[in-house]
């Protein structure tokens, strides 16, 4: 046999060995895993966006995304997968917990809000706006077929009309639930500073002046785009301004 | 003998004394206290060449007044300048003043200058006479020869720039800078120079150039020297300014001006005997405002090739350092850390330098302070940065590397520094008692936290891809199927409903209906040739559907009353006609057989069809009317 004819196929081998393990899930799983394990966060942060890449979209793997990121020092990368995780599973735990704190080596200014309004938050970002437009399918169908029952038999059961009236009432609630959620996700665009301090500037171009610093990690709200550049909001202090398209990880 | 300048006027003193040897004696000093010295150079001088007078008055006591000087009505004199020392040491006082005069000889022969004297105390200290020879080889006027610094004045700097050449003026201010092309915030020395050749009467009033785009730091002290321009000596006051342009493009520093009081030689009498002269001496002066020329600077901006992200502005040659103000600390205690920029530059504009996360750290605010050195013409100091950190976890945490980026304007290219990271030992405290840096959840009673950490990887779930989001059709048929059931419901129910209790819409709904089956009886039995049957099918057909229709008897309506039913209710007459002929024919049909031979059976029960569908549109017109 030839030397370069043993060294080809050994070449092909190796090759398709890697892509083999590189296209099965359970095994680039278990390689980003032991990455994490063995410290080399850049590496497993690699393979957890290449499960994304395949379709993977889950939020176990956005959440395992988020600490590689968080492990590796990319405060912002990890709370953006952390977000992403979060949407996916509204309720998961363990996403809150680390979310809560990545965020907490972000300089951010004081929480003003009161309690009732907090709950508010919690309690309308508690499910996922798919699953909310569930639940209210759910009670209009219900009531739907109660209301047809009620027709056919109200002569029989007179006290339908109440578990009727408290359906819909149910159906009212989770239907604005869902719709407050489902709007607010599509009018309130979030993205997260990536950069180590991002210059928001007076104007969508490098000739403004900076009008304010925004650390790494930010949670800010997306408000436009021009070319390179995209519009920022803090609502918390009220402030507005441009920065570069490059500093920022948009949802 | 001749003037140096036709307008100047000679500076009258009391006293002055010639003589062409130079004498330093110090004058009987009572009791040590006092001590006046003369020194006059050169010894030889020739007519209207200059001889400097330099008169020094040392003493342990706070000397008050001046010399008074013997006559010098052989002389030009000058006031050259005076200079003041006092020194205050373990509560001794001295004192040193020092007056320098310029004398230009009018006459040739052998002049005593002197006795010199002060009063101080009520005693009388004085020097010695001093004798100076003046010929006649002088010929050629001029202030003092090549710059004599005589005693303590302050020597002239190594190399002054030449003075722009104002030869024949009497004072004179010139401005330039180091250099002409700058980079932004690369600084520029303006200079400033007062030539002055003359005695100026009061305290000039400078007026800094107009410096609009750039940063000024003046650069202290300000220097007096002597230097010779144009083979004549004059006393050069320099101010010093670093400038730092703000931005690009061409900058232009304004002219400065310099407002001074001259004597006004014009309108002064030769005379020492005209009651003028006294006047005069006391006047005040010309007024004179003197100004430079504006200068042009071509200011480039920071290259925009190879800019370091993290770089913040900085111009100039820096260094950094960094340290944290402790080593060891409990979780949630404060250590500082505090970034030291220093160098060479402006340093009031040097930028904040880019923290990297701080993992394990919670950082608070970071407050900034400038110190700036002026030295050496060359603005230099320290800007430093103190940031408020406070350990969450424990063990040994590492600080990322800090590095810096700034524009070195010399050599023209971005240069970086860097501090490696330092480490902190961080031992397990009570953070909840550090306040602020509380985390979320406090250790259960008997649990001691030692570390916090996010939590670990999630490693086991399905590796299926989420189920997708429901499509759009799913959710138009979840909201719109309902409330079509609902009405399907609603209309069936009263249908139903209006079927039980109203016996004549029963009899409609199902009237044509069975009219068709009764026909579809008729077309098999004109398939069987049976054609009393045929005409007996379309007959019932017909008027049982008539009389469902209008509410009649099915068994015993007769045509005459259909007919006149139908009329009353406005059917087509067309149509009443055909039925009145289909009705007869079947009749004929039972009683006279024969008559009907011939007709198309087919053609009859299409007649009977179209009659029923008429007759059903005619029904509806008269339920809308």
């Amino acid at each position: 046999m030839r030397p370069w004819l043993f060294f080809a196929g050994l070449t092909c081998l190796l090759l398709a060995a890697t892509a083999s393990a590189r296209e099965n899930p359970a095994d680039l799983l278990q390689q980003a895993r032991a990455a994490y394990d063995r410290g080399a966060y850049a590496e497993a942060s690699t393979d957890y966006r290449q499960l994304l890449a395949q379709g993977l979209n889950r939020a176990e793997v956005y959440y395992n995304l988020g600490n590689a990121e968080f492990k590796a020092g990319h405060l912002g990368r990890a709370i953006a997968a952390y977000r992403q995780a979060l949407k996916r599973a509204p309720g998961d735990e363990d996403v809150l917990f680390n979310l809560e704190y990545a965020r907490r080596f972000v300089q951010q200014p004081q929480d003003q809000t009161g309690q009732l309004t907090r709950l508010a938050g919690r309690l309308l970002t508690a499910f996922s706006g798919q699953a909310l437009a569930l639940t209210a399918l759910g009670a209009y169908v219900g009531l739907a077929v109660l209301v047809m029952f009620w027709l056919l038999a109200r002569d029989k059961f007179p006290g339908l009309r109440w578990l009727l009236a408290g359906i819909s009432i149910l159906f009212v609630v989770l239907a604005s639930w869902a719709s407050v959620r489902i709007v607010l996700e599509r009018i309130h665009r979030w993205g997260v500073v990536i950069a180590g301090q991002a210059e928001a500037r007076n104007g969508p171009s490098a000739e403004y002046q900076v009008g304010f610093i925004v650390p790494e990690g930010r949670e800010v709200r997306l408000l436009g785009r021009e070319g390179d550049w995209i519009a920022i909001g803090l609502p918390a202090e009220g402030y507005k301004g441009w920065v570069k398209s490059a500093d920022i990880l948009p949802e | 003998m001749k003037r140096i300048f036709p307008g100047l006027r000679f500076f009258r003193l009391t006293a002055l004394l010639l003589a062409p040897a130079v004498l330093a004696v110090p004058a009987p000093a009572a009791a040590q206290e006092l001590s006046i010295s003369a020194q006059a150079s050169p010894q030889q001088a020739g007519v209207g060449q200059s001889i400097r007078l330099q008169i020094t008055i040392e003493g342990k006591v706070n000397i008050q007044g001046s010399p008074s000087l013997p006559d010098l009505t052989d002389f030009q004199v000058y006031r050259g300048g005076s200079s003041t020392n006092f020194s205050f040491i373990n509560g001794q006082v001295s004192s040193s003043l020092q007056y320098t005069y310029i004398l230009v000889p009018k006459h040739t022969g052998t002049f005593t200058i002197g006795p010199i004297s002060i009063t101080h105390g009520g005693k009388v200290y004085s020097t010695q006479p001093i004798e100076v020879q003046v010929t006649a080889a002088g010929g050629q006027a001029q202030l003092p020869g090549p710059a004599r610094p005589a005693g303590p004045s302050r020597a002239a700097p190594a190399l002054p720039p030449p003075a722009a050449p104002k030869a024949g003026s009497a004072v004179f201010i010139t401005t330039d800078v180091d250099r002409h092309q700058v980079y932004v915030n690369q600084p520029v020395t303006l200079t400033f120079r007062f030539f002055s050749r003359i005695p100026i009467l009061a305290q000039p009033q400078y007026r800094p150039p107009d410096t609009t785009g750039f940063w000024a730091e003046d650069l202290p002290p300000q220097r007096t020297y002597r230097q010779v321009v144009g083979g004549a000596d004059y006393e050069v006051t320099e101010i010093k300014t670093a400038l730092f342009p703000t931005t690009s493009g061409e900058l232009t520093i304004g002219p400065a001006r310099l407002d001074v009081q001259i004597e006004d030689f014009n309108r002064r009498s030769l005379d020492p005997f005209d009651n003028s002269f006294f006047q005069n001496f006391f006047s005040s002066g010309r007024p004179v405002t003197l100004e430079t020329k504006p200068i042009t600077l071509q200011v480039k901006p920071i290259p925009t090739e190879g800019r370091p992200p993290d770089f913040s502005g900085t111009v100039g040659k820096w260094s950094l350092s960094a340290k944290l103000d402790r080593a060891q600390a409990k979780v949630g205690e404060a250590v500082t850390l505090e970034i030291r920029i220093f160098g060479e530059g402006n340093v009031k504009s040097v930028g904040k330098p880019e923290l990297p996360p701080f993992t394990g750290f919670k950082v608070y605010e970071t407050i900034s302070s400038s110190e700036v050195q002026k030295e050496g013409d060359r603005v230099r100091g320290v800007k430093t940065y103190r940031t408020l950190l406070r350990p969450e976890v424990t063990g040994t945490l590492t600080l990322p590397t800090l590095t810096y980026s700034y524009f070195n304007p010399d050599k023209k290219k971005f240069e970086r520094v860097q501090v490696p990271g330092l480490s902190l030992q961080v031992l397990p405290g009570q953070a909840e008692e550090a306040g602020g840096a509380s985390l979320p959840s406090a250790s259960a009673p008997g649990v001691k936290m030692v570390s916090r950490d996010i939590r670990y990887l999630k490693t086991r779930f399905p590796l299926t891809p989420p189920s997708p989001a429901l499509p759009d059709l799913f959710w138009i048929l979840g909201f719109g199927v309902p409330p079509l059931a609902v009405l399907l419901v609603w209309v069936g129910q009263r249908r139903r409903l209006r079927l039980a209790s109203d016996p004549l819409f029963a009899r409609r709904l199902a009237a044509l209906g069975r009219a068709r089956a009764t026909l579809r009886k008729a077309q098999q039995a004109r398939r069987n040739h049976d054609v009393p049957n045929f005409y007996a099918f379309v007959s019932q057909a017909l008027t049982g559907y008539l009389a469902d229709q209008l509410g009649l008897s099915r068994s015993g309506v007769t045509q005459k009353e259909l007919t006149a039913e139908l009329a009353k209710r406005g059917v087509n007459p067309d149509d009443v006609a055909h039925l009145n002929g289909l009705l007869e024919d079947c009749d004929y049909a039972r009683f006279a057989p024969s008559a009907l031979e011939g007709k198309d059976l087919e053609q009859q029960a299409r007649l009977a069809e179209s009659l029923l569908s008429h007759l059903g549109r005619i029904q509806s017109k008269e339920k809308k009317s």
